[in-house]
């Protein structure tokens, strides 16, 4: 069963009273406890897709869309006190950088047991928040819970967001590139550990990241999107060995391969058009080396093959050209 | 316990500096204390004599030090133009001026705090209004403002009779309501100053990373505000507060003498004009104490709010 649906999503925002589209008509759907990734360049409206199922948008962004459906709730008709009382409750949010992401000036555990405060009467706020701390990998729970965001290490402050975000068992987390401001190992361990909280109270996941090396230990689904449209979306195995669209193949080209050292990195030519240059077909079209006329003339329809959802006039000759050379 | 050493120490080389930048200061402005007190018409030989009774003929390092040691022992001299000493002078005045500053001070917390919250929360054009209003209170001096005041809420509202301050200790009643006025004219512009300051402050908190947060995990607009902004906001405008305090003096010291209330600012003002040197010196010192011990408690108060800072 789908815990969320969003069909037809679109955030535009207003550049010299002038609407511009930074998402423009996304559909998808996640099922529950599972963890699709959102992957894509800065500013293809990744996060702005995040932060409108919770409704968190800067307040000049425009929203609009056919359906927002979480767990039953219609998200697009509720209130700001529907809102409140959904977030951090039923769903929750992390973000990229741990440190600005806290307040400076109160302790990590009375933050995390704010969240407990926020949404019951209860005189256990401070006990749940030592729980969920030990859940979330952290030792000598007391004595951290009495210290400042900025006595603890980036990994340790990750761990408190996530606990803070996990102390209510929410039905869906939204990480937003939750690692990307971390080590190497302290990613993976964080990795891990939403990997497991995932497992063990099901919680679902929406998972952003520019990373696919991430994505592919994390998500079940991939969701690629491009200058605010989804481009491509399959199960995560299927999209790394089978990819369809020319900016995932791109994409995943211009991974690093130690087997190929000597060769250069291979790059996707041309840059991303700002929002207000953006073209009237295809987004891609613009640095797509296999465009064809229609590309130009109208968006490609996300077409389906069984799961696997494709944004491309011409995959299927691409397909072929590149088995071909 | 370093940081307070270290402070302490800075705290006495401050005074000690004030205390030598008067001497000079006095040294190179025009006049003569003696011909002050004596009149121009004086003989030369009491002229003569004088001077030598005040020491005044030697050499200005030597009088520096003969003051400064006998400064250190607590005693700041005496009055050339009162004949009495300095510490007493001081003493029947200070109270007043300590009353209107600390009257200043709470009218500024009490009035421009909510203010700026108030200005901050309204980004419309009540907002931009009020916000307009305080960048003028800024520009607005406080003398001028205590003439304003004094016209009209003294003159044509006949609130209080201009000039006619009445002790405290007389008629607590008529001696607060005449001081309400002076403390008025003192606080405005720094109020002013205050509502700039927490407007932008609170502004700039609310775009943080941790207010997202906040919100992600539901919180409200008005929970937010004064459990997460307002403690990080209010930071910095004690900083400022802590410099607003010497502002509130200094105005103190000349608005007293446009309401004619006598102060340490109308002293000071007199001793200046009779080149009474030890009264100045006593005065300024004074003063310049009480300034650098305020904002030395604002910065203790600062390091017991905020975690980020040691106290080492």
């Amino acid at each position: 069963m789908a815990i969320l649906s969003v069909k037809n999503l679109s955030i535009s925002f207003p550049i010299d009273k002038q609407y511009y589209q930074a998402v423009d008509r996304i559909s998808f759907s996640l099922s529950e406890g599972k963890i699709l990734g959102i992957v894509g360049e800065s500013g293809c409206g990744k996060s702005l897709t995040a932060l409108s199922i919770i409704k968190l948008l800067p307040p000049k962004a425009l929203l609009t869309a056919d359906q927002i459906c979480f767990n039953g709730t219609d998200i697009l008709a509720a209130d700001e006190h529907g809102m409140r009382e959904l977030r951090g409750n039923d769903i929750s949010m992390i973000f990229q950088e741990p440190m600005t992401s806290l307040n400076p000036l109160i302790k990590v555990g009375k933050q995390i047991a704010e969240t407990v405060t926020l949404h019951q009467k209860t005189n256990n706020a401070a006990k749940e928040a030592l729980e969920i701390m030990k859940q979330v990998g952290l030792n000598n729970v007391e004595d951290i819970y009495n210290q400042y965001p900025h006595q603890l290490s980036g990994g340790m402050r990750q761990r408190i967001m996530i606990a803070m975000a996990m102390v209510l068992k929410p039905r869906l987390l939204i990480a937003d590139e939750p690692t990307t401001a971390l080590d190497v190992t302290i990613q993976a361990q964080i990795l891990d550990l939403m990997k497991q909280l995932n497992r063990k109270f099901g919680t679902a996941i929406i998972f952003i990241s520019h990373d696919l090396g991430v994505i592919r230990q994390m998500c079940d689904e991939v969701i690629v999107m491009y200058m605010g449209n989804i481009i491509e979306v399959a199960g995560t195995e299927e999209l790394l060995f089978n990819p369809q669209h020319p900016y995932t193949i791109g994409l995943l080209a211009a991974i690093p391969n130690p087997s190929r050292k000597k060769k250069s990195l291979f790059t996707i030519a041309g840059r991303v058009p700002g929002i207000t240059e953006r073209p009237a077909g295809c987004s891609f079209a613009t640095r797509c080396g296999f465009v064809t006329e229609p590309c130009l003339r109208s968006k490609p329809p996300l077409v389906y093959q069984q799961s696997h959802g494709v944004s491309c006039f011409n995959y299927q000759d691409i397909k072929r050209e590149i088995k071909d050379v | 316990m370093n940081y307070l050493i270290k402070r302490t120490v800075s705290i006495v080389f401050i005074l000690l500096f004030v205390s030598i930048l008067t001497f000079l200061v006095f040294e190179v402005i025009p006049g003569d204390p003696v011909l002050a007190k004596l009149g121009i018409d004086a003989d030369e030989a009491q002229v003569e004599a004088l001077r030598e009774e005040l020491g005044l003929n030697r050499p200005l390092a030597v009088r520096y030090a003969s003051w400064i040691s006998n400064a250190v022992k607590g005693d700041l001299g005496t009055s050339i133009r009162f004949d009495m000493p300095v510490m007493d002078l001081i003493k029947d005045r200070l109270g007043l001026t300590a009353l209107i500053t600390a009257m200043s001070l709470i009218l500024i917390i009490v009035v421009g705090f909510p203010l700026g919250i108030l200005i901050a929360r309204h980004e419309n054009i009540f907002g931009l209004g009020l916000s307009l209003l305080s960048q003028v209170g800024m520009a607005i001096p406080s003398f001028w403002l205590g003439i304003i005041i004094t016209s009209v809420f003294g003159l044509s509202l006949k609130l209080f009779v201009p000039g006619q301050y009445v002790p405290i200790a007389e008629d607590p009643r008529a001696g607060f309501s005449y001081l309400f006025f002076v403390v008025l004219a003192i606080a405005i512009p720094n109020i002013a100053v205050i509502v700039r300051y927490l407007r932008d402050s609170v502004l700039e908190q609310k775009g943080q990373d941790y207010i997202r947060t906040a919100r992600s995990k539901g919180g409200g607009e008005n929970y937010i505000m004064y459990n997460h902004i307002l403690r990080n906001a209010l930071l910095p405008v004690i900083t400022v507060l802590g410099m607003l305090t010497a502002n509130v003096l200094g105005g103190s010291l000349v608005v007293e003498k446009v309401f004619n209330v006598p102060g340490i600012g109308r002293l000071l003002i007199m001793a200046v004009s009779t080149q009474d040197l030890p009264l100045v010196e006593g005065i300024v010192l004074y003063l310049a104490a009480i300034v650098v011990l305020i904002n030395f408690g604002v910065d203790l108060l600062y390091r017991v709010i905020d975690p980020r800072i040691n106290l080492t």
